[in-house]
C-alpha cells in the first residue's frame, strides 16, 4: 500500500476540489442571463422607466406619457405602438440581448437592454 | 510520496483558482452605455474598461458635443446652425467667412462628391428639400419641380477661398445630411482625445445612426465585433460581422428612410443626375475608412456609382467596402475579406 502513488483519500479530496472548481466555472456560463436583464427607457436622456426582463414572462404593456407603448413578454421588450409617422421603433422588433436598442426619434424615446452578460456584438452598422 | 502529494494538491488548487479568475476576467465588466436621440437618429456611446462614473462623464461629454455639432454647426433644419444661416444669406455669391470646422467639412464633402459623375453633391439641398428628405415628410415632387431643382444641385458654383470663405449661387442649398453622422463620429473621437478620458487598455464605440467610430479595444486588446445589418431584416438583425480594431464604418442602404406611393417604393439616396432615388441592384454598401466623414460620404458615393466605378475611388482613400446586392450576393474588397465573417447562410460572399 505504501507504494501507491496516491491514496483513496487523495482521490476524494482532489475530486471534490475539481468538482467545486468546475462548478464555479460552469455555473455563470450556463446561466449567462442569470444576472439582471433590464430594459432602460429614456425620454430626452432622462430615465423614465426600468423594466426587469428577467422576471418578465407574461405579456404586459406599458404606456409612456408621450404615447409610446412598450410590451414585455418572455424576457423580451418591444415597442408596440407610437404616435410617429415612420414607425421605425415598432419595426425594430423584439429586443432580448444586452446592448440592443430601439428608438423613437420624434419623441426622443430610447429603449436599451442592459445587463452583465457580454453582448454578441459591440455595435451594428446600418 | 508525501512531497509529491503536496505538489499535486498545490497544482490542482492553483489550476482551479486560475480557472476561476480566468473565468471572471473573461466575463468582464459590461461597458458603460448611454443613448440619446440627436441628428434625427439614435446616438449611442459605449465606454469599455472604465469606472462607471468616468464612463458616464465621457459618454455625456460626447453626446453633448454631438448634439452641439448638429444644432450649432451642420444642421440644415435647425435655424440656429451655422450652415442654416449660411444657406439663408441674401448674397451667397459674396464669399463668407465660416468656422474652420464647417469649412473643412464642406470642402472635404465637395472633394469626395466631385468624383460622383454629378450623382452626389454638397449643394444637394434643392432636391432633398422637395422630396421632403430633410423633414421626413416624404412626397414625390412634380417633374417640373425636379427639373428646376436639379439645375441648382451642382458643386461647380460652390467655391472655397484660401482664407476660409465659402461662396455659392443664389438659390443653392449646401447639405451635409449625407455626411452628418460621419462628422459626428469624427467629433466624438476628437472629444475623446481632448478630454483624455479614454480608459487605459479600454475602448470606446460611438454609433450615430449606424455610422460607427471605434477606438481602443472592448476587451484585452481584442478587436470590436461589428454587425453588418441585414438589408432584408429588421434593424437589429445582421448577416455578417466585421472584426475591427479601430477606425470608422458607415453603411448606406435603400432600406433606410423610404416611403411608398402608388405602389412604388422610394428610398432616400437621390441620384442628382435624374433627380430620383438611384436605380441600382445594390441594396446596401458598407465602407470602412480613416475618418467618419470619409466612410459616410464614400458609402453614399459607392451606392450611387456602383461597384465598378467605386473601386478606384475607395483605393484612393485607402477605404474598403462591402457591396450587398438585391440577390443576396455580397462583394467584399480585399482588405476586408479576412475581417468579414458571414453569419447568415442565405447570403453569398465573393471577394472582389
Amino acid at each position: 500500500m505504501t507504494k501507491k502513488w496516491i491514496s483513496r483519500a487523495d482521490v476524494i479530496v482532489l475530486a471534490v476540489l475539481l468538482l467545486v472548481g468546475l462548478g464555479l466555472w460552469i455555473l455563470p456560463r450556463v446561466l449567462p442571463q442569470g444576472d439582471a436583464l433590464v430594459a432602460e427607457v429614456t425620454v430626452g436622456g432622462e430615465t423614465v422607466l426600468e423594466l426587469d426582463l428577467q422576471t418578465a414572462t407574461a405579456r404586459k404593456t406599458y404606456t409612456l406619457e408621450n404615447g409610446v407603448v412598450l410590451v414585455t413578454e418572455n424576457h423580451t421588450v418591444a415597442v408596440l405602438s407610437a404616435d410617429c409617422p415612420d414607425k421605425v421603433c415598432v419595426n425594430t422588433g423584439v429586443l432580448s440581448r444586452v446592448g440592443e436598442v430601439a428608438a423613437c426619434v420624434p419623441t426622443g424615446t430610447v429603449v436599451t437592454v442592459k445587463g452583465e452578460s457580454r453582448a454578441i456584438l459591440d455595435g451594428i452598422t446600418y | 510520496m508525501q512531497k509529491y502529494r503536496k505538489f499535486l494538491y498545490a497544482f490542482v488548487a492553483l489550476a482551479v483558482f486560475a480557472g476561476l479568475f480566468g473565468g471572471c476576467a473573461a466575463r468582464g465588466a459590461s461597458p458603460v452605455q448611454k443613448s440619446t436621440v440627436s441628428m434625427g437618429s439614435v446616438v449611442t456611446v459605449k465606454v469599455y474598461g472604465a469606472e462607471n462614473a468616468d464612463g458616464e462623464l465621457l459618454a455625456n461629454t460626447i453626446l453633448g458635443a454631438i448634439a452641439d455639432l448638429d444644432t450649432k454647426v451642420i444642421s440644415k433644419n435647425a435655424q440656429t446652425s451655422e450652415l442654416a444661416r449660411l444657406n439663408m444669406s441674401e448674397h451667397p455669391e459674396t464669399p463668407q467667412k465660416v468656422s474652420p470646422e464647417l469649412f473643412v467639412a464642406l470642402r472635404e464633402t465637395k472633394a469626395i462628391y466631385s468624383q460622383s459623375d454629378g450623382k452626389a453633391a454638397l449643394a444637394s439641398g434643392a432636391l432633398t428639400e422637395i422630396w421632403g428628405m430633410d423633414t421626413e415628410s416624404f412626397r414625390v415632387p412634380f417633374s417640373s419641380e425636379i427639373e428646376s431643382a436639379k439645375a441648382l444641385c451642382t458643386d461647380e458654383t460652390v467655391l472655397f477661398t484660401d482664407d476660409g470663405c465659402v461662396a455659392f449661387r443664389n438659390g443653392q442649398t449646401l447639405n451635409l445630411g449625407s455626411v452628418g453622422k460621419g462628422l459626428a463620429c469624427d467629433k466624438a473621437v476628437q472629444m475623446l482625445a481632448e478630454t483624455g478620458l479614454l480608459p487605459q487598455n479600454g475602448g470606446m464605440l460611438v454609433s450615430v445612426g449606424g455610422s460607427l467610430a471605434l477606438v481602443g479595444s472592448p476587451k484585452n486588446g481584442a478587436p470590436f465585433t461589428v454587425g453588418v445589418r441585414n438589408p432584408f431584416g429588421s434593424e437589429n438583425e445582421h448577416f455578417a460581422t466585421l472584426s475591427m480594431s479601430g477606425g470608422f464604418v458607415s453603411t448606406s442602404g435603400s432600406y433606410e428612410k423610404k416611403f411608398e406611393k402608388d405602389g412604388k417604393t422610394y428610398h432616400h439616396l437621390l441620384d442628382l443626375t435624374t433627380g430620383f432615388p438611384a436605380e441600382t441592384d445594390l441594396c446596401a454598401v458598407t465602407v470602412t475608412a480613416k475618418t467618419g466623414l470619409q466612410s459616410d460620404a464614400l458609402s453614399t458615393l459607392c451606392f450611387l456609382l456602383g461597384e465598378e466605378k467605386s473601386l478606384p475611388i475607395l483605393k484612393e482613400y485607402s477605404a474598403e467596402a462591402i457591396f450587398v446586392y438585391t440577390d443576396r450576393t455580397v462583394h467584399v474588397t480585399g482588405g476586408l475579406s479576412s475581417a468579414l465573417q458571414m453569419t447568415d447562410s442565405t447570403f453569398k460572399a465573393e471577394a472582389v
